[in-house]
């Protein structure tokens, strides 16, 4: 009980020191309310967000092999592209561009997700078509505008590679063939979580390990109600929401495309209309382009949009500054250094 | 008579057989229920109801805002359906149709899972909204107001927004669908009427306000549908169904089990009764018969019996034979050594697959050709005349050489024994294996040893030569000076010579070159030069003779002998051994030779001979250092030599830490060492009881004392 108002009065004086320090005056009620919410957040019976547990008890023979294929460009059918082409994890895990650039240019149809912490997704792709890891390995691999390869083309590849014959036969009772690629590979993205974060630093108890800037930002967060969606160990990646909630944003963006209607491509359900897994918010400053179209270059357009499609809120500059500063403390240094 | 008989037999057989097969039938039904598979599925069941549960509590703990993340929501979702695959594994006790059943359980389950989880997927959609409102709502009406935005603004709207967000915040509650309505209304109201007098900024958060209330509105009933649709799915209900059903399966399966054993029992015991009345009977009938047939009969059906049974013995001990047989050949097939056979005129008559691979001949090839012409290349009239004495022993040959198929030269390590046999010539068999491979690794080890001690040594001798070269090197230093001080008066002397006889003519320069004569002699300090040079060209000569000796040791230790036997001077080569080995012991311990004037020249191979002494030098060195290391001092290195009889004796002694009474056993094991990683390969003393014992035919011992020392025991003929 002692350690918790200790903790309690710690942060409420933090942000005392950041107001007066940084002249910044949140708008009376909201900032009160938005205090009390950390102060309740923190102590710990509505927690939110949850720090990243490292990833545990993967085989590392598996991991291994993983990587290997993750990189391999003889995964695809003219042998140009690897999952690491897209997937770039130097940059973010995502390629940067609106949407993908498959084997002989073709132009894919939705933006490049991250592959760090995909393994938190509950679904995998924007419209949730891939229940695991697994079942999502092969989407790009066999899909004719991105990878554009078979398992017919692929596997006799492999079996040509006595590292690979090796590595297959030490790990799979049947050696090469789609079931145990997809789980060498799912096995990798496993491994690829970020725990590093100074913001997981901050859940876990170091309360100077983000600025009094990126407190005021994250208490933004949860006041403005981002977190009602952004929430859990990946910040999002635990549920779908229909984009525009509160505006209609495909009406003001126009020149409609299939990718547009979500999950409505899945179930042909019409309440499923525009509807997306909710992107984790994890290393998202490492991400640009965003949304499931990628129109957006800067991550504070974006979370402009997000206030006035979402939540019916037009946010101020300065407001909007501090809940990037927010989001940039949810990068995890490790992937920073990367050039 | 004998149709009856046989009717008799037939239906005898026949109710006999119908028995049996209905006492087997009784016992397979009687068999154990397994339920090792009904445990785990009892299992599966009470999880699946526990993440049930946990899913519904979940539920109602985000709908009321203690838990505000879906991370333990899906990951239970997740578990529900992966598990769903574990229970179609269907036990295998099931009758048909309770596995059908069970199955249509298990596919109802299924779809009410997948139902629910759609609901949860709406709920957490929805309730992302609904509690974004819910909570954002408040805050906003509290800042419109507390303080008012906009300082323009002298509207009523705030304070109609507060009576609407109390009403809302009840509705939320515990509302029914249809209080929503009038809310609905108030929200409708406030929207079209007169907002004018509101300022522009408060005027937007009031539309802003009234947007969220609309949310709220909207999506407040939908979550409490999602809410009871998860909360009232009927999957808890289908797992008692499945769980009641595997129950009875059980109970079911157990209770049939049990009423078959009861009918098994009464079975036995009426067939029980059966064969007693029969035998009764029997009896009775048999005293009515002839005596005579009976006898005959008897007698007949014993003879045919004895014969049958004959018959049957001879076709077991066939048969036994017979895989005996095979099996032998099989074990003579894969045998991994050589195997030949030959019969009384030495003809092969066994070639097994070791032996066409060793020598490249086939079987068909090999089979009844004279073993003297087999093909084998090899010096036969040699083998046979060693193979000679066969008759009374097997002989072992270590060293039979032969040509690989390859062209090779290889060896083969070769046992013969005779085969017993009644004629006065016997057929014999022959068991081979090429140890060529096996004796070069030997060489080579031999040479790595050696090759490891000269390593050794080389440093030691390098810094034995090196002293007496730098006083070498000073005693040449100071003679040069010497001489070079000694120039003036060589040179003065001459021209005195010069000087004297040239006298008749002048007299006064002979006495000016003497005065510069005896001047040169003081400068040079002549009394001293003549004291000291001829020390130093002794100590000079001295020092080159330590060289020279250094150098003979070396080379006599390093002696180039042909791996044969020739007589050797021991101590003249255990002297040189010692002196090339100083370096290792000279600084922990000290040398005490004691070598026996009579003793003749001892046939040895002396490289190998010597690196046995040095092998065993260095050990008592090395024992000696650690000794010393523990308690100061110095230690004694005892080397003596001793004639017994025809044997010459080395002893080796040390005055080490002796060896402790565990390893005793292992010392000449090879690997085995008691020394620190790096120091030694553990081949020292393996290798060196190998020279002694097989190449010496000598013997190799030791004595030692914990603490006091150890002496090693050398002894090998003089003559070979």
């Amino acid at each position: 009980m002692l350690k918790l108002s200790a903790l309690a009065l710690a942060i409420a004086s933090a942000f005392g020191v950041s107001a007066a320090i940084d002249g910044y005056a949140p708008q009376l009620g909201r900032a009160t309310a938005a205090e009390s919410a950390i102060q309740r957040h923190l102590a710990g019976d509505v927690q939110a967000i949850v720090p990243i547990e490292p990833a545990s008890g993967l085989d590392p023979r598996k991991v291994d092999l993983g990587r290997r294929l993750f990189h391999d460009q003889r995964l695809s059918g003219d042998q140009s592209l690897s999952c690491a082409s897209c997937h770039a994890l130097e940059r973010g895990g995502v390629d940067h561009r609106r949407t993908p650039v498959g084997m002989g240019g073709a132009i894919g149809g939705i933006n490049t997700p991250t592959v760090y912490n995909c393994a938190l997704n509950f679904r995998q792709f924007w419209d949730g078509r891939a229940a695991t890891l697994e079942e999502q390995a092969s989407g790009p691999i066999l899909n004719p505008i991105e990878m554009g390869a078979t398992w017919a083309v692929v596997i006799p590849r492999l079996e040509a590679d006595p590292l690979y014959v090796a590595g297959f036969t030490a790990s799979y009772d049947h050696g090469i063939e789609a079931a145990s690629i997809t789980d060498a590979l799912a096995e990798f993205e496993r491994s690829l979580s970020t725990p590093g974060s100074r913001f997981d630093h901050f859940l876990r108890g170091e309360r100077e390990a983000i600025t009094a800037e990126e407190k005021a930002g994250y208490a933004l967060f949860v006041s403005l109600g981002c977190i009602s969606c952004h929430q859990g160990m990946n910040v999002g990646g635990n549920l779908y929401e229909r984009f525009g909630i509160m505006g209609d944003y495909f009406a003001d963006r126009g020149d409609l495309t299939p990718a547009d209607q979500g999950r409505y491509n899945v179930t042909h359900r019409e309440s499923d209309r525009y509807s997306f897994k909710v992107p984790g918010l994890r290393n998202v400053a490492l991400t640009t382009p965003y949304f499931h179209d990628g129109s957006v270059k800067t991550l504070a357009k974006a979370v402009i949009l997000m206030a006035r499609y979402q939540l019916g809120a037009e946010l101020s500059a300065r407001d909007t500054e501090l809940v990037v500063r927010f989001l940039h403390s949810l990068s995890d240094p490790a992937l920073e250094q990367d050039p | 008579m004998i149709p009856s008989r046989i009717r008799a037999v037939a239906s005898t057989l026949a109710t006999a057989s119908a028995a049996i097969f209905l006492i087997v039938f009784l016992y397979q039904k009687t068999k154990a229920v397994d339920l090792s598979g009904q445990a785990r599925l009892a299992q599966e069941i009470l999880l699946l109801r526990n993440v049930d549960t946990t899913i519904d509590q979940d539920v109602l703990r985000i709908r009321q805002g203690f838990l505000r993340h879906y991370d333990t929501l899906n990951d239970n979702l997740q578990r529900m359906e992966t598990s769903i695959a574990r229970l179609e594994a269907v036990p295998a006790y099931f009758r048909d149709a309770e596995r059908r059943a069970w199955l249509a359980d298990v596919g109802r389950f299924r779809a009410a899972v997948l139902d629910k989880r759609d609901a949860v997927e709406s709920f957490k959609s929805d309730h992302a909204i609904l509690a974004n409102s819910l909570h954002y709502l408040p805050n906003l009406v509290t800042a419109l107001v507390g303080a008012g935005t906009d300082p323009g603004s002298v509207g009523r709207a705030p304070e109609q927004l507060r009576a609407i967000l109390q009403e809302i915040l009840i509705y939320n509650l515990h509302g029914s669908a249809a209080d929503g309505m009038p809310i609905r209304k108030s929200v409708q109201d406030l929207r079209e009427g007169d907002l004018t007098r509101e300022g522009a900024r408060d005027r937007d958060d009031v539309r802003l306000a009234l947007n969220h209330a609309d949310r709220i509105l909207e999506y407040k009933p939908r979550v409490d549908l999602e809410c009871e649709r998860i909360l009232s799915a009927p999957t808890l209900r289908i797992l008692e169904d499945i769980s009641t059903t595997m129950d009875e399966s059980g109970r079911m399966a157990t209770w049939s089990g049990n009423a078959y054993r009861i009918v098994l029992i009464a079975v036995c015991a009426l067939l029980a009764g059966g064969v007693a009345y029969f035998l009764v009977r029997l009896r009775v009938a048999n005293d009515n018969l002839e005596q005579r047939v009976l006898v005959r009969t008897a007698a007949l059906s014993q003879a045919n019996l004895d014969l049958e049974e004959q018959i049957a013995q001879r076709q077991r001990a066939i048969a036994e034979l017979m895989s005996a047989q095979a099996r032998i050949q099989r074990i003579i097939t894969i045998m991994p050594s050589v195997l030949i056979g030959t019969d009384e005129d030495q003809r092969i008559v066994l070639w097994n697959a070791r032996a066409e691979i060793q020598f490249g001949i086939s079987v068909a090839q090999a089979m009844g050709r004279p073993l003297a012409d087999c093909g084998i290349t090899w010096d036969f009239t040699a083998l046979s005349a060693r193979l000679g004495g066969i008759a009374t022993a097997p002989i072992h040959l270590p060293d039979v050489a032969f040509v690989r198929p390859d062209g090779r030269p290889a060896l083969l390590a070769l046992s013969a024994c005779q085969l017993p046999s009644d004629r006065p010539t016997a057929g014999m068999l022959i068991a081979a294996t090429d140890i060529t491979d096996h004796k070069a690794m030997e060489a080579q080890l031999m040479q790595a040893q050696k090759l490891e001690s000269i390593g050794q040594l080389a440093a030691g001798v390098a810094h034995e030569i090196n002293t007496p070269v730098q006083f070498i090197g000073d005693n040449l230093c100071f003679l040069r000076d010497a001489f070079r001080d000694l120039m003036p008066v060589l040179s003065s002397s001459r021209s005195l010579l010069e000087a004297l006889d040239a006298q008749t003519t002048d007299a006064a320069p002979v006495a000016e070159i003497a005065c510069l004569l005896q001047q040169a002699t003081k400068n040079a300090d002549t009394e001293f030069l003549i004291a000291e040079v001829p020390k130093a060209i002794t100590q000079a000569i001295e020092g080159v003779e330590r060289v020279a000796t250094i150098v003979k040791s070396l080379k006599e230790f390093a002696h180039p002998d042909g791996g044969e036997l020739a007589p050797v001077d021991l101590q003249r080569t255990i002297e040189s051994t010692l002196n090339v080995a100083r370096s290792e012991y000279k600084y922990v311990a000290d040398v005490v030779t004691d070598f026996a004037a009579d003793l003749p020249h001892v046939q040895c191979i002396q490289g190998e001979f010597n690196q046995v002494v040095l092998n065993l030098i260095i050990n008592a060195a090395d024992a000696i250092g650690d000794a010393v290391a523990a308690r100061g001092g110095r230690g004694t290195i005892t080397v003596s030599t001793r004639r017994d009889g025809d044997t010459a004796e080395l002893r080796i002694g040390d005055t080490g830490t002796g060896i402790p009474e565990r390893v005793r056993a292992h010392i000449f094991d090879p690997f085995f060492t008691t020394k620190a990683v790096g120091k030694g390969t553990g081949q020292g003393l393996t290798i060196a009881h190998a020279i002694i014992v097989q190449k010496h035919h000598g013997t190799m011992t030791f004595e030692t004392t914990l603490g006091q020392g150890t002496t090693f025991i050398i002894r090998i003929p003089i003559a070979a």
